[in-house]
């Protein structure tokens, strides 16, 4: 037989025949023909095995000592045992050595039930132990941050989580201290584990060692349901499991879906539940009376609600309502009030988040997947701030894209965590002008090389000239686009017609005097968005100011009727992400009692106006996919557990418009103040999270000296009729001329900066 | 055989028993004895410092056929300090008109915490007052309702009016 070249190697496992990819490591190899060899340390996310723990020991013909099966590649005609003698007495005594020192405290330990040691050492382990010495202690539970706590006896030094925070989030803080036995994992220098990726190491831990905080001692596989559902925080909708223990959320987990979060969660989406039993929820509908806010029941409000519209739209004629929406409600809830809009009263502007919606539908042909990012040979990110505050989970794709080879280039203000990836080209741009930036080096040489394989994440607010740029871009080099929403769902809710204005031509709706009532979902203009106190005008003047929310929030001080609504891990319906697909999302927990659910609310309420809504969620995405195009030929049977992505309109073929850009660099300081991801109501209602929070205003290196201060002196920022002072982080790959600080309302624009006059003692 | 001779035969034997001692044990006044590895109402045990044995570990609540164990487990802390180490059960409750008597939780027992005791006067007025809370489990039970272990066969006919004590 001629031999042939080949990416194959036939291989036998267990007197099986296989034949795989030429590299495979033998314990995927055996996966394909259907066999388990037991692994701790082996997790082709964290990248390269490392062998560490050597429960995968197996038994090759010709090698005189059992390898480990997840560093060893396989070759043509290699036949293996895994369940051999002598492999099996291998497994065994790894497991006998692991449970040497290990505490077996199960009865007591979160992983019990759950635990891979517990399984492995059940099916491959020793029935008993010969260890009559007394182990090894340590202290036992030390807290690594307010979230996850460490139990030293019981690791058994997989380095999965070294390995994850080394290689995968790349935040370098837990580490091993010691050698051999006395190895320990710990923290940097002992301080508290801040990324915002540290939840997944307690997922990882193949054992006890790594746990929740928030988890502890509250269940046991037995006494919990685990809901499917999707994260609610940001864009991204990673898919999670609600974790259910009589009847409340007791943690969230990852549920793999590699084209969404890869296993991944930030601790955002896995850490906010606790705000679902916040102090700040408003659990009853309020109408404000002579004595301010009175508690009134729901249908009581739902009659004043329509009776009030109605007013309005009979007083001030069709259209003079407005809906500004936070764009986190689900699709089917955005459906029915853009319903309510058009049909009963009369189409005034509607209002999707903060940045609107300008922009968008252009680039829909051009409209990259997440799972591009893995195959993209350059991957550009435009954006004055770090990618983590808008798409956490994105900056888990582009490391891991970069290790696979893919050229970076970060066009924006610098000192951004992915400018210090080491394959990193760093475009320097003026935030406001990232644009044009980026205009310029796709006609320029640093963005050479951009092709149909290459992949543009625009990291900031979509507005029509960066729509322009961007469509342009892609039109003339093939890439393809990956916009960031900043709202949840903001996708979903204006392709179900909830977000037909942008804010500024709803503020100058309102203020040519058209708007005379308003109904906020979920949004907080008045505390929350740019223009505030423009929105707080139009509170105060409004006919009637109805706010849809789960907290209190500063524009409630304004609003005349506030009807709770629920959160989204109390919802049932739909959520589109930063890619378009189109993901389920299931009520982990009913609402708390007094809190109508968000389509029923709306359904009730457009059947008062005379509409004839559905009111279950499979009947209104009926509904919707008969009368929106972004949702036709979807049915709620199909999306199933991983959702579905619509293919995006094709697009003309024709060159869109020729960007015009403004030339030259603005003067003088430039203030960026962004929404961190670790801010919002959700958060709030999570103390154990604010640690995370950044503060400090990032200042570069010149302008530190320019001014003489150094990182942790007092600084003074003065942008939009506002002061804050703080301390200063000088950052040396900060853009001259640039100051940048984590602010509620997100604002772009001149600035001043000045060194803090010293506190005086008793300031 | 005639029909009167059949009837007469049977009679007889009705007859023969109703001059007999009767065997039924007037309860409550006689508490029948139980046989030492009888299967009654549980017990939480405590160490010999007072300590709780349960760790509210849920095993119990796992091996549980009916289902009727309920364990909700929180941390000591070192000013309350329930158990050794560091879990111990908040909530620890057994709902007596389901449990049927099995003994699984006493074998899932990682540490001998539950033990079936031998108390099976278990009657209430009231199907809420049958879900026995951790106060009404844990040692000392109350001594009113424990039923006495006789050193003899429960099964013998009992000599006098009164059983043991
Ligand atoms: S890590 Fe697993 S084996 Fe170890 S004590 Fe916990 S449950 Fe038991
Ligand atoms: S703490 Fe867990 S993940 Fe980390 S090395 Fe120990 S066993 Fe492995
Ligand atoms: S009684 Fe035993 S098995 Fe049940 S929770 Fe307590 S320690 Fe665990
Ligand atoms: S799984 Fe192979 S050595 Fe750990």
């Amino acid at each position: 037989m001629a031999t042939v070249e080949t990416d194959t190697v036939t291989l036998s496992i267990n007197d099986r025949e296989v034949t795989v990819p030429k590299g495979m490591s033998l314990v995927e190899a055996a996966a394909e023909a259907g066999i388990e060899v037991p692994v701790f340390c082996y997790e082709p996310r964290l990248g390269a095995a490392v062998g560490a723990c050597r429960m995968c020991l197996v038994e090759i013909e010709g090698i005189p000592k059992l390898q480990t099966a997840c560093t060893t590649p396989v070759t043509d005609g290699m036949v293996v045992h895994s369940h051999s003698d002598r492999a099996r007495e291998g497994q065994d005594a790894v497991l006998e050595f692991l449970l040497i020192n290990h505490p077996l405290d199960c009865p007591i330990c979160d992983k019990g039930g759950e635990c891979p040691l517990q399984d492995l050492t059940f099916r491959y382990g020793p029935g008993s132990t010969r260890m009559t010495l007394p182990k090894r202690t340590h202290t036992k539970p030390v807290p690594i941050s307010p979230l996850i706590k460490l139990d030293r006896e019981r690791c058994i030094l997989c380095y999965r989580c070294t390995r994850f925070s080394e290689d995968v989030s790349g935040d370098l803080q837990l580490v091993t201290e010691h050698r051999g036995a006395n190895s320990i994992i710990t923290t940097f220098e002992g301080r508290p584990y801040d990324g915002e990726f540290s939840g997944n190491v307690t997922e990882l831990c193949p054992v006890g060692a790594l746990t929740s905080i928030s988890y502890r001692f509250r269940g046991r596989p037995w006494e919990i349901q685990n809901i499917p559902t999707v994260c609610g925080e940001c864009p991204i909708g990673c898919n999670t499991y609600a974790t259910i223990r009589e009847g409340q959320v007791a943690r969230v987990l990852s549920r793999n879906n590699p084209a969404v979060d890869d296993g991944w969660l930030c601790d955002r989406g896995r850490y906010t539940f606790p705000s679902l039993e916040s102090e700040q929820r408003i659990t009853t509908p309020l109408i404000r009376g002579g004595r301010g806010l009175e508690p009134v029941d729901g249908s009581t409000a739902l009659d004043h609600i329509a009776d009030r519209l109605r007013a309005a739209v009979e007083r001030f004629g069709p259209g003079s309502v407005a809906i500004i929406a936070s764009g986190d409600q689900t699709s089917e809830e955005a459906h029915l009030w853009a319903r309510i809009q058009e049909q009963a009263l009369g189409g005034g502007p509607i209002v999707c988040g903060p940045e609107g919606g300008a922009g968008w539908g252009e680039l829909a042909a051009h409209s990259a997947t997440i799972a591009d990012l893995d195959d993209a040979d350059l991957i550009v990110v435009a954006g004055a701030t770090d990618l983590v505050h808008r798409a956490p989970i994105l900056e888990l794709r582009i490391r891991r894209a970069v290790d696979r080879g893919a050229r970076v280039v970060t066009i924006g203000a610098g000192a951004t965590r992915l400018d210090t990836l080491h394959a990193a080209e760093h475009v320097s741009a003026a935030p406001g002008t990232t644009h044009a930036a980026l205009l310029a080096a796709s006609q320029g040489v640093a963005l050479k090389g951009l092709s149909d394989r290459s992949v543009i994440l625009w990291n900031g607010r979509m507005s029509a000239p960066v729509a322009t740029v961007l469509a342009h871009v892609a039109h003339a080099s093939g890439c393809r686009v990956l916009p960031t929403p900043l709202a949840a769902n903001e996708l979903g809710c204006q392709a179900a017609g909830l977000g037909t204005h942008t804010p500024a031509e709803a503020l100058e709706a309102v203020e040519q005097g058209r708007v005379k009532a308003v109904v906020l979902l979920g949004a907080d203009p008045v505390g929350g968005w740019p223009g505030g106190d423009r929105w707080r005008g139009l509170m105060e003047r409004a006919f009637f100011a109805l706010q849809v929310s789960p907290f209190q929030t500063g524009s409630s001080g304004w609003a005349t009727t506030i009807v709770p609504s629920p959160m989204p891990l109390e919802k049932e319906g739909t959520m589109t992400n930063i890619e378009g697909r189109v993901q389920r999302l299931r009520a982990a927990v009913p609402p708390p009692p007094g809190v109508l659910d968000g389509i029923v609310l709306a359904a009730e309420l457009g059947r008062r106006l005379g509409l004839d809504m559905p009111d279950q969620p499979p009947a209104v995405f009926a509904d919707m996919a008969g009368s929106r195009a972004a949702f036709a030929g979807l049915t709620w049977a199909g999306i199933g557990e991983r959702g579905v992505r619509p293919e995006p309109a094709s697009g003309s073929g024709q060159a869109p418009p020729a960007p015009h850009v403004a030339e030259g660099e603005p003067e003088g300081t430039i203030v960026v103040g962004y929404r961190q991801l670790m801010s919002g109501p959700t958060v709030e209602g999570a103390p154990a999270l604010h640690f995370q929070r950044r503060s400090g205003i990032e200042i570069s290196h010149d302008d530190a000296q320019q001014i003489g201060v150094a990182t942790g002196d007092r600084v003074e920022v003065s942008f939009a009729g506002a002061s804050l002072t703080g301390a200063a982080l000088v950052q040396r790959r900060l853009r001259r001329g640039v100051v940048r600080l984590a602010t509620a309302v997100p604002y772009v624009g001149p600035g001043e900066l000045r060194a803090a006059p010293e506190e005086t003692a008793d300031a | 055989m005639s029909p009167v001779t059949d009837n007469l035969k049977g009679f007889s034997v009705t007859f023969r028993h109703l001059f007999r001692k009767p065997v039924t044990q007037q309860f409550p006044e006689y508490k029948r004895p139980v046989y030492p590895r009888f299967r009654g109402r549980h017990r939480l045990h405590r160490h010999e410092n007072g300590l709780e044995k349960c760790v509210g570990c849920s095993l119990c609540a796992a091996a549980c056929p009916a289902d009727c164990i309920r364990v909700v487990a929180a941390e000591n802390t070192p000013e309350e300090r329930y158990s050794p180490g560091e879990r111990y059960a908040r909530i620890y409750e057994i709902n007596m008109s389901r449990c049927i008597f099995c003994g699984y939780c006493e074998l899932a027992c990682p540490f001998d915490a539950i033990t079936l005791g031998h108390d099976y006067e278990l009657a209430e007025m009231s199907r809420d007052a049958l879900v026995y809370t951790k106060q009404m489990l844990l040692e000392p039970g109350p001594e009113a309702r424990r039923t006495p272990v006789a050193p003899v066969d429960p099964y013998d006919i009992p000599a006098q009016e009164d059983g043991p004590a």
